[in-house]
């Protein structure tokens, strides 16, 4: 009997846990999976294809990074009440307030034109016009946000999340060599020698798993969800599920293209799919849906994290729990922000190549600071109190950051004058 | 008391431009109200942070002063 008693006892605080932890996820792992947006589709396209499965232990590497610097805006917006953009402003004054506001609604918009740009390629493929996929994407995205509250738009992008795993069966319907695959996982490498052209791809993966944008997504998220210091501890493994799906899909999409394209020298995943359409139109069609949700995605995240920082700055009301009248300026500045981005993709001639190339500079560019600000708000005690970074988390972050700073800054140089640094 | 006059296409247009006039004025004491409400910054930067910050300035304001050439020089 004690035993039955103590087994049910158990039972049952498990299933609270889990309900808990239910209703308390979602942001870690959306901004997470929509990490994984067309442009970095895109890159793990090209990174299989270029090296097949031997820079998967980067990949692989950096879950645990993306995970550590995205933990800190969980307690920073759990303890403080405040998005990125207002707490940068409360703490370093109006120069960097300004400057960080500035730096995530220009990274952000050209970023939304990149996801627009991978979601009528993606639907090209099926001969639906870019006009039509635009409107239809504003249209949803307007109805997303317009009717309903936090909690349904965040399930319908959890939903959206969960499309994205179309890459995990289309990878195993091509039977990689699973020997191959677990080598290159664990045992770390530079395929052809560290040359430019791989030192490019590896900063390339490292600028799609983390961007500024993702910094004042995920607090804001957090802050507009309520969650409080108690629910710190389900934010981590929120965003420490959301890292191990970000990883998963990216593992996914390399191991498809290293095994079906390697060798390959392919410059979108839209030239991607269209490769494997004479292959398998099955694949093909995965990959270019799999490009369209991840632009999607992508894009809703994306054009909420600048609405809501605005709305912070200048006090105006900015949930999603707010109807359109309650916060006009709120809504009115989430439908300018894609509207006017899925407009360039519609201008005939408009330099969209720039454009995706300027998007990678800038946010490569702007992440330090960024990055520095987080570190600095999670070590003051007068803002944190007890749940400022630890000395283990100070050794890990500071080491991510130096590391990212040093590395983005060769990216951008490199990306800006690649004559300085001719890619073979 | 006078009646409100007609509207007639002048008086629309003016009182357009001035709605757009008080939206900007509105904006531009909005921003200054941000400046002084956050004038004095709640961190207070010892000699690491601030020489951390100023650096952070300088690297800025060289790789976007970068950008800014190349962006230049690709449009011409």
């Amino acid at each position: 009997m004690n035993i039955v008693s103590r087994f049910y006892y158990k039972a049952r605080r498990t299933m609270k846990a889990i309900a808990l932890y239910l209703m308390i996820s979602g942001p870690g792992i959306i901004v997470m999976v929509a990490d994984n947006d067309a442009g970095g589709i895109t890159t793990y396209a090209a990174t299989g294809a270029r090296y097949g499965y031997g820079l998967l232990w980067f990949l692989i590497l950096l879950g645990p990074i993306a995970y550590f610097v995205q933990e800190m805006t969980v307690r920073l917006g759990a303890v403080t009440k405040r998005g990125h953009a207002e707490a940068i402003f409360d703490a370093f004054g109006p120069f960097w307030g300004w400057f960080s506001l500035l730096d995530l609604v220009v990274t952000d918009w050209l970023t939304l034109i990149t996801e627009f740009i991978g979601m009528t390629a993606a639907l090209s493929i099926f001969r639906i016009p870019p006009a039509v996929t635009v409107l239809a994407v504003c249209a949803f995205m307007g109805i997303m946000v317009l009717r309903g509250r936090y909690w349904t738009w965040e399930k319908l992008a959890i939903l959206l999340c969960a499309a994205n795993l179309i890459y995990v069966p289309a990878a195993l319907y091509v039977h990689p060599d699973v020997h191959a695959v677990l080598r290159g996982s664990v045992i770390p490498g530079f395929p052809g020698g560290f040359t430019p052209t791989l030192f490019f791809f590896l900063m390339a993966n490292i600028g799609t798993t983390i961007a500024p944008w993702m910094v004042f997504f995920q607090q804001s998220s957090v802050v507009d969800k309520g969650m409080q210091e108690k629910d710190i501890i389900w934010g981590k493994i929120d965003t420490a599920v959301g890292a191990l799906f970000t990883v998963l899909v990216a593992f996914f999409v390399i191991v498809l293209t290293g095994t079906l394209l390697k060798g390959m020298n392919i410059e979108s995943a839209q030239q991607a799919a269209e490769m494997l359409m004479p292959q398998s139109r099955f694949l093909g069609s995965v990959l270019a849906i799999g490009l369209f949700n991840a632009g999607f995605l992508g894009a809703i995240c994306i054009s909420l994290a600048s609405s809501w920082a605005f709305g912070e700055v200048f006090g105006w009301a900015h949930s999603l729990n707010n109807k359109v009248r309650e916060a006009p300026w709120f809504y009115a500045f989430y439908f300018l922000l894609i509207l006017s981005a899925g407009g360039i993709v519609l201008i005939p001639g408009a330099p969209l190549v720039l454009i995706t190339l300027f998007v990678q500079v800038v946010a490569t560019t702007l992440l330090p600071a960024a990055l520095v600000f987080l570190i600095i708000l999670l070590n003051d005690e007068g803002i944190m109190g007890k749940y400022r970074n630890t000395f283990f988390q100070n050794v890990i972050n500071i080491g991510i950051v130096g590391a990212v700073i040093v590395l983005s800054t060769l990216f951008g140089i490199s990306s800006l004058f690649p004559n300085l640094f001719p890619v073979t | 008391m006078m009646p409100p006059l007609p509207a007639d296409g002048s008086s629309r247009e003016r009182s357009v431009r001035g709605r757009f006039g008080n939206f900007f004025r509105n904006q531009a004491s909005k921003i200054r109200e941000i400046n002084e409400k956050y004038a004095v910054p709640r961190v207070h930067t010892g000699r690491g942070v601030g020489i951390a910050l100023l650096v952070l300035r300088v690297y800025l304001i060289v790789l976007l002063g970068l950008i800014a050439v190349k962006f230049i020089t690709l449009l011409h």
